[in-house]
């Protein structure tokens, strides 16, 4: 698609756009800070001299509640604990409990813990007076296990250290099956991070107008994962330590009236990295001189510093709102560079800088207006501004390739983009329960360092909203977009050569047509329905080799019951299929082939919860579901080629429990949870540390288990 | 399948438009004239609405909506009618086998338009979060407060972390199978809820992000991952989802797919990057290291970009 002159994107006019929305905001401020469509002075003609609230039972003073109890686990499996804590076979405590204060004053205090026998835990307590100000201060854990039948060689790994070595009798080997004191030296190793988060703010409110917040984060981020460690061709799977520390920092300052309101933002974020790097010995045979060991990056320390102004305007009567947000931020990062190589054997050559100096700015406008210039007619236009200015020099660097050898000097590429975008929507009230609707938009997307130096995406949509029924609610919705390149495709120059006729599927011509349906249908007051489907198909026209096609495809039923007083019931299907069509050749000019793979996950679940049953008291509930998810890969080459297994997973998942209420102060719950989970993986499975004669891996398997999770817990309310 | 879809649409709409047309009777609830106040406020609706009625509503004197002291608590003002409306009529006595006429707001068949009530609550809530609220996609669907909040209950959960998701997936049925699938965040286990990253009250960017950028958004949690780096992987620096599926997907790490066929979208040099690996690379036949476990990630395991001043493969 051609483009003129003034489609140039450096002219930001929708930066300048939201600038000027937001001085719009501003202007009418003064004026409309006396407003007089407040419907408080609607209030005021009330005669509210007899309104007593003399049944009104207000709550003062201390209340809460305590919960202890336990519970046992069936099994030990990572894959179950994971994110919850419950990944070891064995008792485990329940505890946790609120506590809540309300004051005559309106002060209040409320503090509430969950899981404290558990890494899973979380404690929050906040305080203040309601409507002036509140402080709280707040802690969470996230255990993440990610495997426990991983085996590796490499002393240091169990320990969490960033220097790697192997086992002093260790025999190198041209392939893993040349390692023969291999299985003599494997150990087992856990895979798992701990997050931890504090968090502290504080809010306030002056007077009717002003706002103020302060936010502090801290996360902690420890444990280990996998990293492939490489020589040339030839690679052993690593356990590198994790040991990050990220501080966040948010405060604001707002304005706030009926008819506008301001804010301007502070965001700042600054990640520190424990390790700055990991090294390790070669557990394969010496290719060139001094190759023994290797040394690779870490994450580097870096920040990002923002200033937020948003603004919104809202005029009497309703017949337009607008808002609009800029941010302007700076992502930096200068960690002093590792040496090119470590390999004593070659000198590691002069570099032009030590560190990176690293910088990317980066400038995002929004603004947002919708008007009502009649009754039926609703009109939403949006313009958007998102630039990554990267000012991160460019220098040459000498290229010491995986330690062995010295190979060519590259130029770094400090990526950015300019992307610009305006739309249109307009929902047209045809009758008092239907709506038309129809919306176009453009974007259009520069890019520095890649194939395709603009795109321009146009997009065209119509929709329907209607309620033939006041019980039933319907949602049809068509959309088109098209992208195509405003220039041709250049290849870049590389060596080994790639494919000119590759076409990145972010960057190629694109035809998506996407059509979703929603259904919800309340056929009594007991019972709703909800029906989706959802389908995209992308038709990457121009190409040919990498990304041809793709669909998605999604539907849901959903069905919510309150079959009678004190009983719910809750039933859901939903089914996803992803396909994906690639196309390759072999060496440019060899064989060609194709892949297409499947995507299909099907989940269904039923469940309910009854109250009172049998007798006062004693509640039940249940859930039960079951997820399914199958992966196939089928890639077609000279039609010669056996075919790959189905990636599967089954999810099975009873969860019971009940609750007897034992007094008005006290009562007792009895969990039940089942969990049967199978997986088959061709990626992992049957892949031993030396099933590979070039990767040394970690032996890991999909993940199967059958737990059984049992608590009985006391609450009692105070 | 998408022709079947547009022309069960098409269908869809001709007996839509058909069935609307003659259902409609050009009657707006707001057009209805304001009814009167009760004589006693609160008082008058305790009588029926305490514990023992249909709709119990004496929880609401433990929320921030009834507490003492604070003169900005409907409480301190018209009481239940503060947000419910002028309750007079409502509140009536009313002759045998007579309905009820509804009270104007929140309600069963309540007569306010939802836009009417979302501004009720909207007089005393227009922070910065709700600052986008009028052009929201929720707001153009038309969306209530109270279809996912329960101001009558100490326990709003959707305010609930582990619980929050739920209320959600009642209408995003499209995110429900993602949150099951083998890879996702936190969110199945109740350590983590949608607006950890989305902001349901309205934001001014695409899938209504907390955040300015989709990036921005994962960096609040993946901070390492921000740089910028000495050799950056284009996509990383443009969009985490070119490669993963934030709601959850069939594949490690949220990816879309797995590598080597998610890395050959995008890349067939000439060399071991171009070939089209088989089921003759898997442990049966010659067990490739280009296939099998990380496939490209077991030697260029710096997908998301390297500061190495050797590392532009993105292995160091």
């Amino acid at each position: 698609m051609a483009m003129s002159d003034c489609d140039h994107i450096h002219s930001r006019p929708p930066a300048l756009a939201a600038l000027l929305v937001l001085v719009l905001s501003l202007i009418p401020g003064t004026a409309l800070a006396q407003d007089d469509d407040d419907p408080a002075a609607e209030d005021e003609t009330v005669d509210t001299s007899s309104w007593r609230c003399r049944l009104c039972p207000f709550e003062t003073g201390w209340s809460g509640s305590i919960t202890a109890g336990g519970g046992y686990v069936s099994e030990d499996s990572f894959e179950f604990g994971d994110y919850t804590g419950l990944e070891e076979e064995g008792a485990y405590p329940i505890l946790g409990g609120e506590l809540r204060y309300r004051g005559e004053n309106a002060g209040y205090l409320d503090l509430s813990a969950d899981n404290l026998g558990l890494e899973s835990r979380s404690a929050r307590i906040e305080g203040g007076r309601q409507g002036s100000y509140r402080l709280y201060l707040e802690y969470d854990s996230l255990p993440h296990y990610i495997a426990d039948d991983a085996q590796t060689v490499f002393y240091g790994a169990r320990t969490g250290s960033s220097n790697l070595t192997l086992p002093s009798d260790w025999v190198r080997g041209d392939t893993t099956a040349d390692m023969t004191t291999l299985d003599g030296s494997l150990r087992d190793v856990d895979i798992e991070q701990e997050r931890e988060a504090i968090g502290l703010g504080a809010g306030i409110k002056q007077g009717d107008n002003w706002r103020y917040n302060l936010d502090f984060r801290r996360f902690t981020q420890e444990g280990n994962r996998v990293q492939g460690g490489n020589f040339l061709l030839r690679s052993a799977l690593l356990v590198v330590p994790v040991d990050y520390v990220t501080e966040q920092m948010d405060a604001s300052v707002g304005y706030v009236t009926d008819r506008w309101q301001m804010e301007l933002a502070y965001h700042g974020s600054f990640f520190t990295n424990n390790d700055e790097s990991v090294s390790w010995d070669n557990p394969y045979a010496s290719v060139t001189d001094g190759d023994d060991r290797g040394r690779m990056s870490t994450p580097p320390d870096n920040s990002f510093n923002q200033l937020l102004l948003s603004g919104a305007w809202r005029p009497e009567g309703g017949w337009l709102s607008t808002s609009a947000r800029v941010a302007y931020g700076r992502m930096e990062q200068n960690e002093d560079f590792l040496p090119a190589t470590i390999n004593p054997a070659i000198s590691s050559p002069a570099s032009s800088r030590d560190s990176l100096e690293g910088r990317v700015d980066t400038l995002t406008a929004n603004a947002r207006a919708r008007a009502v210039p009649w009754k039926p007619l609703s009109i939403t236009g949006e313009v958007y501004y998102d630039e990554r200015d990267n000012r991160t020099p460019r220098d040459k660097y000498v290229q010491i390739m995986t330690d062995q050898y010295i190979a060519d000097t590259r130029t770094n590429k400090p990526y950015g983009f300019e992307k610009t975008g305006a739309s249109l929507d307009a929902d047209y009230r045809l009758l008092r329960r239907l709506t038309l609707s129809a919306g176009a938009s453009r974007e259009d997307y520069e890019r520095t360092f890649q194939e395709v130096e603009r795109t321009r995406t146009d997009e065209y949509s119509l929709g329907l909203r209607a309620g033939p029924w006041a019980n039933l609610q319907l949602r049809l919705r068509q959309t088109r977009e098209e992208r195509e390149a405003a220039g041709d495709y250049e290849t870049l120059e590389v060596m080994p050569a790639e494919n000119p006729r590759l076409r990145k599927y972010h960057l190629a011509d694109r035809v998506r047509d996407v059509t979703s349906a929603n259904l919800s249908w309340s056929p009594s007051a007991w019972a709703s329905i909800g029906v989706s489907a959802d389908y995209a198909e992308d038709d990457y026209e121009e190409s040919d080799i990498g990304l041809t096609g793709a669909t998605d495809m999604t539907y849901g039923l959903d069905v919510s019951l309150v079959p009678a007083e004190g009983m719910t019931a809750y039933a859901f299907v939903s089914q996803q299929r992803i396909e994906s069509d690639i196309g390759g050749r072999d060496n440019v000019s060899g064989a060609v082939w194709s892949a297409e793979l499947n995507d299909n996950i099907r989940s269904v679940g039923i469940g309910g919860e009854v109250r009172d049953i049998l007798r006062d008291g004693l509640d039940l509930g249940l859930d039960l579901t079951y997820t399914r998810s199958r992966g196939e890969t089928d890639v077609d080459k000279r039609g010669i080629a056996p075919p790959f297994p189905d990636l599967k997973s089954d999810l099975r998942s009873i969860g019971l429990f009940t609750r007897y209420e034992v007094s008005e102060t006290t009562d007792l719950r009895l969990d039940y949870r089942f969990e049967q989970y199978r997986t088959e993986d061709f990626y992992y499975d049957e892949v031993e540390p030396d099933t590979i004669s070039n990767v040394l891996t970690l032996g890991r398997e999909s993940p199967d288990y059958d737990v059984h999770v049992i608590g009985l817990s006391a609450r009692y309310r105070f | 399948m998408a022709r079947i879809l547009v022309a069960v649409m098409a269908l869809g709409v001709m007996v839509t438009l058909g069935v609307v047309s003659a259902q409609d009777d050009g009657a707006s609830g707001d057009e209805t004239a304001m009814p009167p106040y009760t004589r006693t406020g609160a008082d008058t609706c305790l009588k029926c609405h305490d514990e023992t009625s249909e709709f119990p509503v004496l929880s609401i004197f433990r929320t921030p909506h009834a507490t003492v002291g604070d003169e900005k608590t409907p409480f301190a003002g018209l009481q239940c009618e503060a947000c419910h409306g002028p309750g007079g009529e409502h509140g009536k006595r009313v002759r045998f086998g007579q309905e009820r006429p509804p009270i104007p707001a929140f309600g069963d068949n309540s007569i306010w338009s939802t836009d009417r009530e979302n501004e009720i609550c909207l007089d005393c809530h227009r922070g910065s979060e709700r600052m986008h609220w009028e052009a929201s996609t929720h707001r153009r669907y038309d969306l209530g407060c109270a279809d996912c909040h329960e101001v009558h209950d100490t326990h709003d959960p959707v305010t609930v972390t582990a619980e929050q998701t739920q209320v959600c997936l009642d209408c995003h049925v499209e995110q429900r199978s993602a949150v099951n699938q083998a890879s996702s965040h936190p969110i199945r286990a109740g350590k983590m809820d949608c607006s950890a990253c989305h902001q349901p009250h309205g934001a001014l960017t695409e899938a209504m992000l907390s955040k300015p950028t989709v990036n921005e958004t994962c960096f609040g949690c993946h901070a390492e991952k921000r740089g910028p780096v000495l050799w950056e992987h284009a996509p990383v620096t443009e969009d985490c989802t070119l490669c993963h599926r934030p709601h959850g997907s069939n594949h490690p790490a949220l990816l879309t797919k797995r590598p080597p066929l998610l890395c050959q979208e995008c890349h067939s040099r000439a060399g071991h990057p171009s070939i089209g690996r088989t089921g003759a690379d898997l442990p049966s036949g010659r067990a490739s290291g280009f296939l099998l476990t990380g496939s490209c990630t077991n030697c260029h395991s710096q997908v998301h970009g390297s500061n190495h001043p050797s590392g532009s493969n993105l292995s160091r």
